[in-house]
């Protein structure tokens, strides 16, 4: 009977995730992608955002909540995604001893704007999710605050070097 | 507003407009979804389980203490390590890659504040897509750890009695998991009055389909006091 119970209320809930899926993975998609740059990681991370909110439909009553809760998980598993890629490259570079320079070089740039794009991948996860957050979501400073754990400030600083590290980086791209 | 903020906007714009859209919801999502949302139907079963044992068991012991008029105490209530319940129990599992199989072990810790006993072999259920698994998988018993590995019995064998916090464990192997890539089950251990999920075996990677068309089997130890 249990197992009836669970089988019944799966369905409606897989049910449910499905239409909350069509209505909002494009958007936190993009999200991931911003934040990642790489679109086959960002469909994975969406995917775990949705399977992890699926266990959680039955406490949701309201869709903006929804909406606000997948793009914080979004945020938190790319969050993660870099720390233990960090750790990951950390171990990589002390057991290889140093990188061959040449497998780090850039290849031509098309046009200013794929600069822009690679500089935006070499800043800070966090930093990279402030200036996302901040310019593609339109998130005041406060809310992308409550999103990375950190107080306004922090947030306001994040953007500050983010954007400083962007137009150092371009400067450098160009010469 | 800076320049670079004007170009950021637009660069992420443009790169969001890249993403193509998403009208189908990936099967993959679907399965793994299934799997969360019926673990945790499980769960709160399981707690609605436990807490209706616990009133139940409050009841009785109130009746006990209280006996209604017109009737007579019998015999004073003897002190008796009753059989572990679901409620009681948690299991988290893991198992190792061999070259074919996958090999480990179940650990039920009793959480209660209650001594309980375990005894015999748990009965398994595997569920995939919030459905249990009937057919395709073989069952069989197999030896306790502590007679694999030459050791000797453990005291009061083959009950296992667990005080509050300790663990007993049972041995488990998983061969032949077909078709190749097919997704890991859910795991559910029944012990008589009732079911308790097996953490963290659904993590584990499946074993090699090496017998396509033939089942897969599952050897199962019985329970044995846990190190």
């Amino acid at each position: 009977m249990l197992s009836e119970v669970m089988e019944r209320s799966g369905r409606a809930d897989a049910g449910r995730l499905g239409d909350l899926y069509r209505a909002h993975a494009d958007g936190a998609v993009r999200l991931a992608y911003l934040l990642t740059g790489d679109r086959a990681l960002a469909e994975d991370l969406v995917q775990d955002a949705f399977v992890r909110l699926a266990g959680r439909l039955v406490h949701l009553r309201d869709q903006q909540a929804f909406e606000a809760y997948l793009r914080r998980t979004v945020v938190n598993l790319s969050n993660s995604y870099f720390r233990r890629r960090k750790v990951e490259r950390a171990f990589m570079e002390s057991a290889r001893g140093s990188l061959d320079p040449q497998s780090v070089q850039r290849a031509p740039s098309m046009d200013d704007r794929e600069d822009l794009w690679r500089a935006l991948g070499r800043l800070t996860a966090r930093q990279r999710a402030a200036v996302v957050l901040r310019f593609y979501e339109d998130l005041p400073e406060r809310t992308v605050a409550e999103f990375l754990k950190c107080q306004p400030g922090t947030v306001k600083s994040l953007v500050a070097r983010g954007l400083e590290k962007l137009r150092s980086d371009i400067r450098g791209e160009d010469r | 507003m800076t320049e670079i903020e004007d170009d950021v906007r637009e660069i992420l714009r443009r790169k969001a407009d890249e993403v193509p859209l998403h009208g189908q919801v990936p099967s993959a999502l679907v399965g793994r979804a299934r799997r969360r949302i019926a673990l945790n139907s499980v769960g709160v079963g399981l707690a609605i389980i436990a807490v209706a044992g616990g009133a139940f068991a409050s009841v009785r012991a109130i009746q006990q203490q209280h006996p209604k008029p017109g009737t007579f105490a019998t015999n004073p209530p003897t002190v008796t390590t009753s059989a572990c319940t679901a409620g009681q129990l948690r299991a988290v599992g893991s198992m190792d890659g061999a070259a074919g199989s996958r090999e480990g072990a179940v650990r039920l810790t009793n959480y209660s504040s209650k001594t309980c006993t375990l005894r015999g072999t748990p009965a398994i259920t595997l569920y995939a897509n919030g459905r249990a698994i009937t057919s395709g998988v073989r069952f069989s018993a197999s030896p306790p750890a502590w007679k694999a590995n030459g050791l000797s019995q453990p005291a009061g064998w083959p009950v296992v009695t667990l005080a509050p916090f300790k663990s007993a464990s049972f041995r488990l192997r998983w061969g032949n998991w077909c078709p190749q890539g097919r997704a890991a089950p859910l795991w559910y251990i029944h012990i008589g009055s009732g079911t308790v999920a097996g953490n963290g075996l659904e993590a584990v990677s499946p074993p090699p389909c090496n017998g396509p068309g033939l089942p897969s089997t599952i050897e199962v130890g019985p329970f044995e006091p846990s190190k």
